[in-house]
């Protein structure tokens, strides 16, 4: 979205610069007016505005209230917060859940991705095949229909104990114990690495080959050379990727839903299967957007974590090398 | 703000959940338009909105007497809407609550009281109910008024896979059979099976279980009649020492296997799998049970202690929703549907056994052995069924709750005595 913005930024003002330097463009004219591009973007605009706009409004008035669905909502105040902050066990509980998940997923999962498009970077026939075959998981990867079959795959006889018992190894049902449950969802959550891969990929071959060359000169290994360069030159890339995917991964459902239910004993209770629960299962639509506010003020709070962290390890090349 | 909030805005967040198609679905439904069909009453036109949830037999059988009521009644059509059960209260929610809900809603007892008890539901009176057992049939009244009729009586107890346990030359349970004829038999499977299978499930965390045990007991249901926690600690520590040993005896499978069931499917169905052979089943999950491996299994009665340990509920309702504009014509299809002859043989056991006496005594001839098997379970229990009573508001929540507590004394997290104190804090918590 960030980049969408400025690159649009960008568009604008190379315009302007054209259009200032005294040459006529005829056409310039025509879009003058702001009105023909708001009317160009107004199917984006409406939808915007119907469907995410005023919902939200709409929950921030219902997360004040007591609301059952069925009833109309009553206004009761702080009274849904207070409750969260003050008595709520599975507010706690299913939070340190989450956490655990985005701290351990987020890493676990860029990193993959980061290894692999440093694999597919390189110049070897047929490349393009291996690169749609490795994507490919993550158009499927986080539909119901694949959450069954890892449900399937991963029960006391499922196919990956079946693996385990060839090399001697008695299994056990990964996703019925509550020690290893959340860490199984955290390895599936690895497996949809292809959106951060696709654009680290895009990231690496914005990197000029002649720094490669030019370390290679002095001597410089390839580990060096990516912890030197590569990493330095993706970082505005690493810090996107890290955003978007923290910023998903505080929404994590669709597995935790189908697999696990939440279970077994609340070990894989995420935050968004709590709010879905709470608004649906029980009724408590109030409540339940009084939640899903706390969970936009927390995603708020570490993503601006993020960016502050970012002046100390980002680097952008086009400040002339230097560190924002 | 407030008129504005709930007419328009709501509406849109649930499109927004539920997909855009959801919603344009009932915009022709406005009454009464059509007066041709061969000088009908016009009044008795309408397109009804009917939902249920069940498998593909009941969808199919449904839908055929659908249309044999339209065939019947020029100018009375349906807009059917069928699904499973999960997703199903999510989205008859969303729908009541943008005053869009259908007409026709199959219920159920767990929701039973949240609907009734906030007005979504129609006064039902006016029906013909005289062929129903009146204490199957105020399970559908809420504060002495009937707004659901109950579509199928459903009797608790076991399965068991008969096969297997007849081939190890051990007898099966008998209609008088006690806990502790339970246990022992549990006891006596046990040696004969190889690795890796249980004799029986481990209850600790069914709560609807604990509940025939107790009513066993003399102590009463989960709930008191007027809405109290009626969980006896004592009978609950007995109940979780019981399966304390039987775990640590191997009777009943490790706790990680017991969590991870999910019933019905034939994979991770612990029944269907063949990892236990015994464990509960209400009547009208025998099909199921049947479909998957016919002449497998068997029913038991509830097992007794001092006192009978079963009862019946309402397998589902019929209930109206109160913003429906065709209370009157959704009455009839209901008097029609539970006391019509031609719709009866269409339906069968699909929806449990039939309510009127006079309708199961005119299939009784027809039945085939799965639905025999319900009938047998049915007439076993009814000689000293408990009364059913429907929990108060939030019940269904609160059972959720309880075998998640169970869940932690399996896994060896809590004390059974502590579970206790946290039951009696959800119960707190989830009943309003």
């Amino acid at each position: 979205m960030g980049e969408r913005v400025n690159s649009a930024y960008k568009l604008t003002a190379d315009h302007r610069k054209v259009r200032d330097s005294g040459k006529k463009i005829k056409s310039g004219r025509r879009w003058e007016s702001p009105l023909a591009g708001y009317l160009f973007i107004s199917p984006w605009l409406l939808g915007f505005f119907l469907f995410t706009f005023w919902p939200m409004i709409q929950s921030a008035y219902f997360s004040f209230t007591e609301y059952s669905l069925l009833e109309a909502p009553q206004w009761i105040g702080l009274d849904n917060f207070n409750k969260i902050i003050n008595e709520d066990r599975l507010f706690y509980k299913s939070l340190g859940v989450t956490f655990w998940f985005v701290f351990a997923s987020v890493p676990l999962k860029l990193l993959t991705a980061l290894l692999v498009a440093v694999v597919l970077n390189r110049k070897l026939r047929g490349m393009h095949f291996y690169r749609t075959l490795i994507y490919f998981p993550s158009l499927v990867g986080t539909s119901v229909a694949i959450a069954i079959l890892w449900s399937n795959m991963l029960g006391t006889d499922g196919f990956v104990n079946k693996l385990l018992s060839y090399v001697g190894i008695e299994g056990k049902s990964w996703i019925g114990s509550p020690d290893t449950a959340l860490g199984t969802l955290i390895l599936l959550a690895m497996w949809q690495f292809g959106a951060s891969m696709v654009i680290f990929l895009a990231g690496l071959k914005q990197i000029s080959g002649e720094l490669y060359e030019a370390a290679s000169v002095d001597g410089a290994s390839k580990a060096r050379q990516f912890v030197s360069i590569t990493i330095p030159l993706l970082s505005p890339v690493i810090l996107f990727n890290l955003v978007l995917q923290t910023i998903s991964a505080f929404q994590m459902f669709t597995q935790a839903f189908v697999i696990t239910k939440g279970g077994p004993i609340n070990s894989t209770y995420m935050y968004a299967l709590y709010l879905y629960e709470k608004a649906f299962g029980r009724l408590e639509m109030g409540y339940a957007s009084a939640l899903a506010w706390v969970l936009l003020l927390i995603i708020g709070a570490v993503t601006a974590l993020i960016f502050f962290s970012s002046r100390y390890w980002v680097f952008y090349a086009t400040d002339g090398g230097k560190s924002k | 703000m407030k008129k504005l909030s709930r007419s328009v805005s709501l509406p849109i967040a649930v499109c927004l959940l539920f997909g855009l198609a959801a919603c344009g679905s009932n915009k022709d439904a406005p009454s009464t338009s059509q007066s041709s069909a061969g000088g009908t009453k016009p009044a008795e036109s309408a397109k009804l909105r009917i939902v249920w949830w069940g498998s593909q037999a009941r969808h199919d059988a449904t839908k055929m007497v659908l249309d044999l009521y339209s065939k019947n009644n020029p100018g009375i059509t349906f807009e059917p809407d069928f699904s499973g059960f999960d997703s199903y209260w999510d989205k008859l929610a969303t729908q009541s609550a943008a005053k869009n809900a259908p007409d026709i809603i199959q219920m159920d007892a767990q929701y039973f009281n949240e609907y009734a008890g906030r007005k979504q539901l129609a006064d039902l009176s006016g029906i013909n109910v005289n062929d129903l057992d009146p204490n199957l049939l105020s399970a559908g009244k809420y504060q002495d008024k009937l707004f659901a009729i109950p579509i199928g009586s459903n009797p608790f107890g076991m399965v068991y896979n008969k096969t297997a346990i007849e081939k190890m030359g051990i007898s099966g349970p008998g209609d008088d059979w006690t806990w502790d004829d339970l246990f022992q038999l549990a006891r006596d499977i046990q040696p004969k099976l190889e690795k890796g299978k249980y004799a029986l499930r481990d209850f600790t965390i069914d709560g609807e279980v604990y509940e025939m045990f107790q009513l066993s007991k003399g102590k009463g249901p989960l709930s008191s009649s007027e809405g109290k926690l009626n969980v006896d600690e004592q009978t609950w520590l007995e109940w979780c020492a019981l399966f304390d040993k039987l775990r640590e005896e191997g009777v009943v499978p490790p706790a990680e296997i017991t969590v991870s069931e999910k019933k019905y499917d034939p994979q991770l169905d612990l029944l269907l799998n063949g990892t236990v052979l015994i464990k509960q089943s209400y009547a009208s999950d025998y099909p199921a049970w049947e479909s998957v491996q016919p002449g497998v299994f068997g029913l038991a009665k509830a097992p007794r202690s001092t006192q009978a340990g079963g009862y019946i509920k309402p397998a589902m309702y019929w209930a109206i929703s109160a913003e429906s504009k065709h209370i009157e014509q959704s009455k009839q299809f209901i008097d029609f549907f539970i006391n019509d002859k031609e719709a009866a043989d269409i339906l069968g056991v699909t929806r449990g056994v039939p309510v009127s006496s006079q309708i199961l005594d005119y299939l009784q001839p027809k039945l085939n052995d799965a639905a025999k098997a319900q009938l047998g379970l049915i007439n076993a229990t009814k000689t000293d069924a408990n009364p059913f009573t429907v929990g108060p508001k939030g019940f269904g929540n609160f059972i959720v709750d309880f075998n998640k507590v169970g869940a932690e004394i399996v896994f060896d997290r809590i004390t059974p005595e502590q579970a206790y104190r946290d039951i009696v804090k959800h119960w707190e918590a989830d009943i309003k």
